[in-house]
């Protein structure tokens, strides 16, 4: 059935909307809205603790886009110093000192170094002559130089302190040998003294 | 389609006012109070109560902001809420609704004013809309102005289907009656 008056309502429907609130009537609400707001966050700490985690959930994309933007400086960073043909300029751009890259190499060295120097002189104490490790010195400083370009720092270090860590094995292997051939010799001796 | 968009425009005010942002929540009332307070203005047709209604429904709206979860725009949201609280109004006052049945045997009898030649005035219809029973009156404006069809009628009045189509009819000849006595007396 056709609805004549539906028409004709649906057709001027704008000129049935003619009353008006007064208005301040959004100063109450405002005022009420306000009120609301005191009550909900004052007498009750768990209720402002819930406010502020999410709160926090609701700004956890700045942070997520902040990590996000450090991740590709870091990366880029990388790809910029590996990727680079020329050392030279990249040094003088930007001064890049082993301590800067990892700290870590100077606590390695410094506790090796001092058991190997205290093996070395023990041996020189024996009477054997300096040991040289021409391999594993031109190996460690491979190791040392490629620090500078490589992303996998640990694997590095790792190998680094297992080529000084091989050094005083080598170093107590030879001590134990020339302790052995001393405790041969003096047990010829005071065998020899005995007869 | 349309929709959509008017969604997508109110989208982020509505975002805003969930953080109890204020500009946001006066940008929502500008847009809506006046035609939230004229869909309460019928329904009740009392201007301090429809003003209580708004007040009210405004504040409410913002409280349960988070229920709104956007699957409807939030002026039709709103609209809901300024009916509901509407129709208690008007239920308190009355202490009860306005037995439907009781304008049955008039609006049964009253003849069909609909003729072609009958030109309707908006200021006419507007009369004769205040001067409706309450019972007549809501079932009518939803249907016409509030754009509800009678499904959704049923389930505001908790209502039968049925009884709104027949609540619709007899209000609209009632509607036309009081319109030709209007006519007759200017």
């Amino acid at each position: 059935m056709k609805d004549r008056l539906k028409d004709f309502v649906q057709t001027h429907r704008d000129e049935f909307d003619s009353f008006t609130p007064r208005p301040d009537l959004w100063q109450d609400i405002a005022a009420d809205l306000q009120t609301e707001e005191k009550n909900l966050i004052l007498p009750v700490d768990q209720k402002q603790e819930a406010k502020i985690i999410s709160m926090t959930w609701h700004h956890a994309w700045r942070y997520a886009a902040a990590v996000a933007l450090l991740v590709m400086v870091a990366f880029s960073a990388k790809y910029y110093m590996a990727s680079s043909d020329s050392p030279g300029t990249v040094a003088a751009a930007q001064p890049v000192t082993l301590e800067k890259i990892a700290p870590e190499v100077k606590q390695i060295e410094t506790r090796y170094v001092q058991v190997i120097e205290k093996k070395e002189s023990e041996l020189k104490a024996l009477g054997a002559g300096n040991v040289q490790f021409a391999e594993l010195d031109s190996a460690y400083n491979a190791l040392k130089k490629e620090l500078y370009t490589t992303p996998n720092k640990e694997v590095l270090l790792q190998a680094m302190s297992d080529n000084l860590k091989m050094r005083i094995a080598l170093l107590n292997q030879q001590l134990e040998v020339l302790e052995n051939r001393n405790n041969v010799k003096t047990r010829a001796r005071h065998e020899t003294t005995n007869i | 389609m349309e929709t959509l968009e008017y969604t997508d425009v109110n989208a982020h005010v509505v975002a805003r006012c969930k953080e109890g942002d204020r500009k946001a929540q006066y940008e929502l009332y500008k847009l809506y109070s006046k035609s939230m307070f004229n869909v309460s203005m019928r329904i009740t047709n009392d201007y301090t109560e429809a003003e209580d209604v708004l007040q009210e429904a405004f504040l409410s709206a913002f409280r349960e902001l988070h229920t709104f979860k956007g699957d409807s725009t939030f002026g039709s949201w709103l609209k809901r809420i300024v009916i509901n609280k509407s129709i208690t109004k008007v239920r308190s006052r009355r202490l009860q609704v306005v037995p439907m049945e009781e304008h049955q045997d008039f609006a049964e009898e009253a003849p069909d004013y609909d003729h072609e030649e009958m030109e309707y005035k908006v200021e006419c219809i507007k009369k004769a809309i205040q001067s409706l029973p309450d019972g007549y009156r809501l079932v009518l404006t939803l249907y016409l102005l509030e754009g509800y069809d009678h499904g959704e009628i049923a389930e505001i009045l908790s209502i039968s289907e049925a009884t709104s189509k027949s609540q619709y009819s007899r209000a609209r000849k009632k509607l036309l009656c009081l319109m030709k006595e209007q006519s007759f007396l200017s």
